[in-house]
């Protein structure tokens, strides 16, 4: 999540709400948030992991949920997904080059 | 993936790490929303 919270700014002027999910437990979840000192909201889908199951994010079995970036616009329509299991920059990357687009800049 | 690009996005209420609940109806006309999954928590990236 590192990467998402050196362009949370970014994120913001071009009209978009980052939001992460983890399947972690509370707290764990609020050690890490403040570990970051992150600027966007961490949810937790913890116990029941039903958003992840919803956005296909969630492995079966693994207990773990996969490394998977939505873009959704304010009408609540999926514009873009990002997956890359090595890369977490790309995720950040392609998802600003993505709200950068709907915002038309 | 069965979600795909043009697909509504299913809508979610989830907790934030002081318990505020956050939907993605909230943000309906609002802001594009970014969602992001990841692995568990302290791991790289």
């Amino acid at each position: 999540m590192q990467c998402f919270r050196d362009v949370s700014r970014d994120f913001e002027e071009a009209g978009a709400q980052v939001l992460g999910v983890s399947v972690d437990p509370f707290p764990s979840q609020g050690a890490f948030a403040k570990s970051l000192e992150l600027t966007f909201p961490l949810l937790s889908d913890w116990p029941r992991y039903e958003t992840a199951k919803a956005y296909d994010a969630w492995r079966e079995g693994a207990n773990i949920a996969a490394r998977v970036t939505y873009v959704i616009d304010k009408e609540g329509v999926i514009r873009g997904l990002v997956e890359s299991e090595t890369d977490m920059d790309v995720h950040s990357r392609e998802a600003l080059r993505m709200v950068r687009e709907l915002a038309g800049r | 993936m069965a979600l795909k690009v043009g697909d509504r996005a299913p809508d979610f209420a989830l907790m934030d790490a002081t318990r505020n609940r956050v939907t993605l109806e909230q943000y309906r006309g609002e802001k594009a929303v970014v969602l992001a999954f990841y692995l568990l928590a302290f791991t790289a990236g």
